[in-house]
C-alpha cells in the first residue's frame, strides 16, 4: 500500500510549479490545518519524522545513530545542495525542488539495498596520542578507573565518525566506553589548543583548530585534521572509522 | 594578501572590514560554514552596479570608517547601509602615486567637500562611480544600520579557500580581515555594462520586521511562547556578530534538555535554556544541540545584517509549509 501523505506547498516556496498538480497526488488531513507544527509522521516508516527546515530544507530524524548513519551513506548520491548528518538527523537542502520533491527523492534513495548503496570504500584512519590531557585525573576521579584505565579504554575501541560539525570540521566520533562517559566541563576552556583529544557528551573527537571548548581533554595529537588548501579540507569523512593509538609523551 | 596587480590598499580598515561573496556552498557535511555576505541583497546589488556577476567578492564593512587607496583606475560602487562616500585625491600624500590626473570637476562636488580639501568630492550609494589611481576613498560611518558594501568593476580577487573569497570568522577559512596595507587584487567577473545611474533601492522603513518560519523544532516551546515570540520587541544584544545575532527580551518558555546536535544553517533560531532565541548568522557552526524554533529567510538575514545592538526587532511568523501524514485511507 503506498503510504499517503500530505503536502500544502506554500507559494513562496515554489512559485515557478504547479501547486495543483503537485496537490493532486497527495491529500488534505482533516484537522492538523490549522497546527502550526512543522512536524510529518510519514507513513510507511513509523520511526521516520520528516519536519521542514527554513526555505529550502526538511530535516529527518531517525531512530538511531546507526540509523542516521546508513542512511547517510545512501542519501550522498542524492543530488542536494546540503546533506548534513547530525546524531540522528539528516538535512537535506535543494533550492531546485520542492520539499515533496526532496521527501521523494529521500525515500527512493531510502529504499535503495544496503548491498547497492554502501559502495564506498570505509577508510580507516590511525591517530597518534599523547595521553597528558589535563583531565584525565578528572575522568579517572568521575568514573573511578585509574588513569591508566582511562587511557586503555579510550584508545581501546574503533571509532565511526558520527559527524562533522561545529566549525572547522570538528569530528564527532561514537562509539565511546560506556564506562567512561563523561560530562561537558563545568566552565568550558576559553582556550584549548589545536590537537587536543577531548570527550563528552558521548562523543570524543579533536579540536581541529585553536578554540574555546568544554570537553574533558585526555590528550594530544600532530595529526593534521584539517588543511583548508585540500578539497575536502578534513581528514575525516562521516562514516570513517578512527583508531587512537597510544604514544609516549 | 599583496600581488602583483593590486588596485586597492587599505589605509584605515575599521573595526572589521572582510571580503565576502557568495559564501561556500554545500560543505555543511564537511562541518565547513557557509559564510558569505551577511547582507545578500546589498552584496548582490553592488556586484549588480559595477556589471559584476554576483559570484564576485565585494569588501563588507562594519560600520567603518574605511579609506583605501587606488592603485588604478577604478570604477566602484557602495550599497549597503547609508554612508557618506568621498573621494579625495591625495596631491599632499606622498604615499601614493603623482601620475593622478587633474581632478575634473564633479557633479557631486559640494562646498561641504571644498572646506576640507580642494578637490574631494561625493559619490552616491547605489550608483557606479569611477575612482581614479592615487585617490583615496573614504567609507563614513552609518548613522543607521550597520554594513556597507563596497565592488569594483571585475571583483576582488584574493585567492579563493575551498570555492570562496569569504572570509569565515568562525573557522577562521578564507581570506583574512583587511588591515592597514593590506592589498587587494582585481578579478576578472564583470559580465555586464555598470550602471552610473542612481538605483533606486527601496528604502528600510520595515528594517524593524523579520519574517520568521515555524519549525523543525516549534513543538519545543507552546503556543503562548510561540504568540510571545511574535509579539515582543526584541532588542539586539551586543553579543552579536556574524556567527549569530542574540535577542534581549522576556524568556520564551521552552522544553528542558538539549537535542542530540543536528544541522544548523544560517537563519536558524535557536532557543538555549536561556530562552532568548539567538539568530544564527552566516558563519554560524554548523551543528548543534539547540532546539531550532524557526528559521529566518535570507530576506529577514539582510535586514537583521543592518540592525545594531540596541535596535529593535519583531519577528513576523510567516505561514509555513505544513506537512502531515495522514494514517492509512481506508
Amino acid at each position: 500500500v503506498p503510504a499517503i501523505c500530505y503536502v500544502v506547498l506554500p507559494v513562496a516556496v515554489s512559485p515557478d510549479r504547479s501547486a495543483s498538480i503537485r496537490l493532486r497526488a497527495y491529500e488534505r488531513p482533516p484537522e492538523k490545518q490549522r497546527s502550526m507544527s512543522s512536524e510529518l509522521h510519514w507513513d510507511e516508516s513509523a520511526d521516520l519524522v520528516w519536519r521542514r527546515y527554513g526555505e529550502h530544507g526538511i530535516l529527518v530524524e531517525f531512530a538511531s545513530s546507526l540509523e542516521t548513519l546508513d542512511a547517510y551513506r545512501r542519501c550522498r548520491m542524492g543530488t542536494f545542495d546540503e546533506c548534513v548528518p547530525g546524531a540522528q538527523t539528516i538535512y537535506f537542502e535543494s533550492t531546485l525542488y520542492s520539499a515533496a520533491d526532496l521527501i521523494l527523492q529521500v525515500q527512493a534513495l531510502l529504499a535503495i539495498a544496503p548491498a547497492v548503496a554502501d559502495i564506498g570504500k570505509i577508510r580507516t584512519h590511525t591517530i597518534m596520542v599523547r595521553y597528558d590531557g589535563p583531565d584525565l585525573e578528572n575522568v579517572a576521579a568521575i568514573t573511578g578507573f585509574s588513569v591508566e584505565e582511562v587511557i586503555h579504554r579510550h584508545s581501546a575501541p574503533d571509532y565511526t565518525v558520527a559527524f562533522l560539525g561545529f566549525s572547522r570540521s570538528f569530528a564527532y566520533l561514537a562509539g565511546l566506553d560506556p564506562e567512561i562517559l563523561v560530562p561537558r566541563l563545568a566552565i568550558p576552556r576559553t582556550v584549548v589548543p589545536a590537537g587536543s583529544v577531548g570527550m563528552a557528551a558521548g562523543y570524543t573527537g579533536i579540536y581541529p583548530m585553536s578554540s574555546p571548548g568544554g570537553w574533558q581533554l585526555l590528550g594530544r595529537t600532530d595529526a593534521d585534521m584539517f588543511d583548508a588548501s585540500l578539497d575536502p579540507p578534513s581528514a575525516l569523512a562521516t562514516g570513517d572509522l578512527v583508531r587512537f593509538v597510544r604514544v609516549m609523551p | 594578501m599583496n600581488s602583483v596587480n593590486s588596485v586597492i590598499r587599505v589605509l584605515r580598515s575599521g573595526p572589521f572590514t572582510t571580503v565576502q561573496d557568495l559564501g561556500r556552498r554545500g560543505r555543511g557535511h564537511q562541518g565547513v560554514a557557509r559564510s558569505g555576505a551577511f547582507d545578500q541583497r546589498s552584496h548582490q546589488l553592488a556586484n549588480r552596479i559595477v556589471g559584476n556577476a554576483i559570484s564576485a567578492a565585494t569588501i563588507e564593512i562594519l560600520l567603518g570608517p574605511c579609506h583605501l587607496l587606488a592603485l588604478a583606475n577604478i570604477i566602484m560602487a557602495v550599497t549597503g547601509t547609508n554612508a557618506i562616500v568621498t573621494i579625495t585625491p591625495s596631491n599632499t600624500d606622498s604615499n601614493t602615486p603623482s601620475k593622478t590626473p587633474a581632478n575634473t570637476p564633479s557633479t557631486c562636488a559640494t562646498s561641504a567637500a571644498s572646506a576640507i580639501c580642494t578637490h574631494a568630492r561625493y559619490e552616491e550609494m547605489n550608483c557606479a562611480f569611477v575612482v581614479r589611481a592615487g585617490e583615496t576613498i573614504s567609507i563614513g560611518v552609518p548613522t543607521v544600520g550597520l554594513r556597507t558594501y563596497l565592488s569594483i568593476r571585475g571583483g576582488f580577487d584574493p585567492p579563493a579557500v575551498l570555492g570562496s573569497r569569504s572570509y569565515d570568522s568562525l573557522g577562521q577559512i578564507g581570506p583574512m580581515p583587511l588591515r592597514e596595507n593590506d592589498e587587494l587584487p582585481i578579478g576578472m567577473l564583470s559580465t555586464s555594462e555598470p550602471s552610473f545611474e542612481v538605483v533606486p533601492v527601496r528604502s528600510r522603513i520595515d528594517l524593524e520586521l523579520v519574517p520568521i518560519r515555524l519549525g523543525p523544532r516549534d513543538d519545543w516551546i507552546d503556543s503562548d511562547s510561540i504568540s510571545s515570540l511574535a509579539v515582543v520587541v526584541w532588542t539586539i544584544d551586543a553579543a552579536s556578530n556574524r556567527t549569530g545575532i542574540r535577542f534581549a527580551g522576556p524568556s520564551l518558555r521552552r522544553r528542558n534538555g538539549e537535542l542530540p546536535s543536528e544541522a544548523m544553517i544560517p537563519g536558524a533560531v535557536q532557543l538555549p535554556m536561556s530562552g532568548l532565541p539567538i539568530v544564527l548568522g552566516p558563519d554560524g557552526g554548523t551543528t548543534g544541540g539547540y532546539p531550532v524554533i524557526g528559521v529566518i529567510p535570507q530576506v529577514g538575514l539582510d535586514r537583521l545584517a543592518q540592525r545594531r545592538p540596541g535596535d529593535p526587532v519583531r519577528f513576523e511568523i510567516i505561514s509555513s509549509l505544513k506537512m502531515t501524514n495522514r494514517r492509512n485511507l481506508e
